[in-house]
C-alpha cells in the first residue's frame, strides 16, 4: 500500500513538473525566435548588465558627494542622471523582439479571454432572441457595403453627367462657329 | 538640512498642482472607451468651421489670416489615431497657423470616432471618404490640384490616395508617415506588430472596432518607464514652471484623448502594411485597384523626427527610394513623433517647409472668403474639438 502511494506520489510530482514546464515554454515565446532574435535579447541583456554594472559605481560616488552637501539640486541632480540611465536601459530592452513577443503575448492573453466571456454572454443572449453587439457589427458592415454601392453609382453618375456636358459644350462651340459658305 | 527643505518644496509643487487642476476644472473621464483622468486643457484654438461632413468625418477650413493666398490648397489628412488639434495644439505650437501665416488655404480632414456600425476599410477611407472630400475641396476652391500633407498614418493614407489619383495632387508632404517596413531598419512599431505574435483580428473579435485605450497603451509599451513612470516624476518636479505644466496637461490630454479606430481599416493597415510591407512593394489594393507607388511623380517632402521611435525616420525616408517623384526633399527636425508637430525646433523647420511648398504651389491669389468660395451650403458650424 504504502510502497504504491509512494509511486503515486513521484509520478504526480513529475507531471506537475513536466506539465508546469510545458505550459510556462507554450506560453513564452522564446522558441519562435530567429537565433538572431534570441541572440540580439541576450546581448542587450549583457550590454545593460554592464552599463548597470558601470553606473553603480558613478551612483555610488555621486551619492556619497551628496552627504557633504547641502543643497537639493545637487540630489535632484543625481536623481534626474539615474532616472534617465533607467529610461535608456528600459528602451533598450523593449526594442528587442523578445519584449515585443512577450507583450504581445500578454495582449493576446486578455484579448482572447475577453472574447471567450463575450462570445459566451452574447450566445446567452442570442439563446433568449436578443440582439448583440454581432447583430449590431453585421448591420454594420452591410450599411458600409450600401454606402459603398451607393457612393460608387453617384460617381458613376457625374462622371456621365459630366461627360454629357462636355458634349453639349462641344455642341455649343460648333453652332457658335461660322459655317462654310454662309453669310458673307 | 535637505529633507525639511525638500519638504518646503514638495508642497509648493503640490499646490500648484492643485492650483493648474482647479484652473482646468479638475481632470474627468470623458468617454468609456478613454477610462483615463483628462484635463479639460484649451485646445485647437486656431478658427476654423467645418465645410463638409459624411457619416461623422468632417473637412474643416481655417480661417485665413493673410490678404492672399496661394492659389494650391493644403488638405492636411490626418491619422485614424487620435485627435488631429496635435497640429494646431496652442498659437505658438502650432503647424497649422504656420501654413496659414506662409499664405496657404488650410483644410483638414478630421476621421472622428469609429463605433460598431462603422465598419470602413481601407476602401471606404482612401478611395470613399478622402475622395470625396478632396473633390470638395477642389469645387471649393476652384482648383484642378491640391497639396497633401498626411501625418502618421494619414501619411500612408494620403500616399495611397497620391498613387491611385496623382492628377489631383500637386505637392505631397510625408510627416512622420508609416510607409515602409521592414523590422530591422525601422523597428519600435514595425516589431511590436511582428506577424507571428500579433493578430489584429484578436482586438476586432473582442471589442468589434479598436479602442481608443488599446491603441494609446500599445505605443506607451515602447517606451514603458518614461510614459508610465519618470514623465510624472519629471512633471512633478517642475510643477512650480506654470507654463511647463499647462503643456504638459495638454499633452496629457492629446495622448489619452484618443479615438476608436474601424475595424477593418485598422486590420488591413497592420496586416498589409505593417506586417507584409504591401505598399512599397506595390501589392496594395484598394477597392480592386492595385496602388503603385510608381505612380507617385509630384514633388515629394518627408519631415522626420530624428528620436521619432513610432515612425522611425526609414520608416518614412525609405519609402521615397520606391516612388517615381524626381523631386523629393528631407526636412529632418530634432523632436520625436509628436515633438515633429509640436517642438519649438520642430516649428522652425516647418518655416522651410512652408517655403518649400510654397516654391511649387503656384501664384498668390486675393484670399477666398468663404462666402465667396464655392462652399456649396454654407459653413456647418464653427468648431472647438
Amino acid at each position: 500500500m504504502l510502497d504504491k502511494l509512494i509511486e503515486e506520489y513521484f509520478k504526480t510530482i513529475a507531471t506537475v513538473y513536466e506539465s508546469s514546464y510545458n505550459i510556462l515554454r507554450n506560453l513564452n515565446p522564446w522558441d519562435k525566435l530567429s537565433e538572431d532574435e534570441q541572440e540580439e535579447f541576450l546581448k542587450t541583456l549583457a550590454e545593460i548588465t554592464y552599463d548597470g554594472i558601470e553606473f553603480s559605481g558613478d551612483f555610488f560616488k555621486d551619492s556619497f558627494k551628496l552627504f557633504y552637501t547641502v543643497d537639493p539640486e545637487d540630489w535632484m541632480k543625481v536623481y534626474e542622471k539615474w532616472l534617465s540611465f533607467l529610461e535608456k536601459e528600459y528602451r533598450k530592452l523593449t526594442e528587442t523582439t523578445y519584449m515585443a513577443a512577450i507583450f504581445n503575448s500578454l495582449d493576446d492573453l486578455y484579448l482572447i479571454y475577453t472574447a471567450n466571456i463575450q462570445r459566451f454572454m452574447d450566445g446567452l443572449l442570442h439563446y433568449y432572441g436578443f440582439a448583440t453587439k454581432f447583430d449590431v457589427i453585421k448591420l454594420g458592415k452591410a450599411y458600409v457595403d450600401l454606402k459603398q454601392d451607393l457612393k460608387r453609382e453617384a460617381r458613376k453618375m457625374n462622371m456621365g453627367l459630366k461627360e454629357v456636358k462636355d458634349e453639349i459644350e462641344k455642341l455649343r462651340e460648333e453652332i457658335k462657329k461660322p459655317k462654310r459658305g454662309g453669310k458673307k | 538640512m535637505i529633507l525639511p527643505i525638500e519638504f518646503m518644496r514638495n508642497i509648493r509643487r503640490i499646490m500648484k498642482l492643485m492650483e493648474i487642476s482647479s484652473e482646468f476644472r479638475g481632470f474627468h473621464v470623458f468617454d468609456p472607451d478613454k477610462p483615463y483622468l483628462i484635463p479639460r486643457a484649451e485646445v485647437g484654438v486656431t478658427p476654423k468651421i467645418v465645410v463638409y461632413n459624411d457619416n461623422g468625418v468632417n473637412l474643416y477650413r481655417y480661417n485665413p489670416i493673410t490678404e492672399k493666398q496661394y492659389e494650391t490648397p493644403l488638405v492636411i489628412v490626418y491619422a485614424l489615431i487620435n485627435k488631429p488639434y496635435i497640429l494646431d495644439l496652442t498659437p505658438e505650437r502650432s503647424v497649422v497657423r504656420r501654413f496659414l501665416q506662409a499664405g496657404f488655404d488650410v483644410y483638414l480632414i478630421d476621421w472622428g470616432e469609429a463605433d460598431l456600425v462603422q465598419q470602413f476599410s481601407l476602401d471606404e477611407y482612401v478611395d470613399g471618404f478622402l475622395y470625396d472630400f478632396i473633390e470638395e475641396v477642389k469645387a471649393q476652391t476652384n482648383s484642378d490640384k491640391v497639396n497633401i500633407l498626411g501625418y502618421c498614418m494619414g501619411g500612408g493614407m494620403a500616399a495611397m490616395y497620391s498613387a491611385l489619383y496623382p492628377e489631383n495632387v500637386r505637392n505631397l508632404i510625408l510627416l512622420a508617415a508609416t510607409l515602409y517596413f521592414d523590422k530591422k531598419e525601422v523597428g519600435g512599431m514595425v516589431k511590436l506588430s511582428d506577424k507571428r505574435f500579433f493578430d489584429p483580428k484578436e482586438i476586432i473579435d473582442a471589442y468589434g472596432y479598436v479602442p481608443a485605450w488599446f491603441l494609446a497603451e500599445r505605443f506607451k509599451y515602447l517606451r514603458p518607464v518614461e510614459n508610465y513612470i519618470t514623465k510624472y516624476i519629471n512633471m512633478f518636479l517642475n510643477a512650480e514652471n506654470k507654463k511647463l505644466l499647462e503643456d504638459f496637461m495638454r499633452m496629457e490630454k492629446w495622448i489619452h484623448d484618443g479615438v476608436n479606430v474601424a475595424p477593418m481599416a485598422y486590420y488591413r493597415y497592420v496586416k498589409e502594411m505593417y506586417q507584409n510591407n504591401a505598399l512599397a512593394n506595390g501589392r496594395l489594393f484598394i477597392n480592386g485597384r492595385r496602388v503603385d507607388p510608381k505612380r507617385i511623380t509630384m514633388p515629394v517632402a518627408a519631415v522626420v523626427g530624428e528620436k521619432d521611435h513610432l515612425a522611425p525616420p526609414p520608416n518614412t525616408i525609405r519609402f521615397l527610394d520606391y516612388i517615381g517623384s524626381k523631386d523629393k526633399k528631407i526636412f529632418r527636425t530634432p523632436g520625436g513623433h509628436v515633438g515633429t508637430a509640436i517642438s519649438r525646433k520642430a516649428l522652425a523647420v516647418w518655416d522651410e517647409v512652408a517655403k518649400w511648398l510654397g516654391e511649387r504651389s503656384g501664384k498668390l491669389i486675393p484670399t477666398r472668403d468663404w462666402m465667396t468660395c464655392g462652399l456649396r451650403y454654407g459653413p456647418i458650424c464653427p468648431v472647438d474639438f
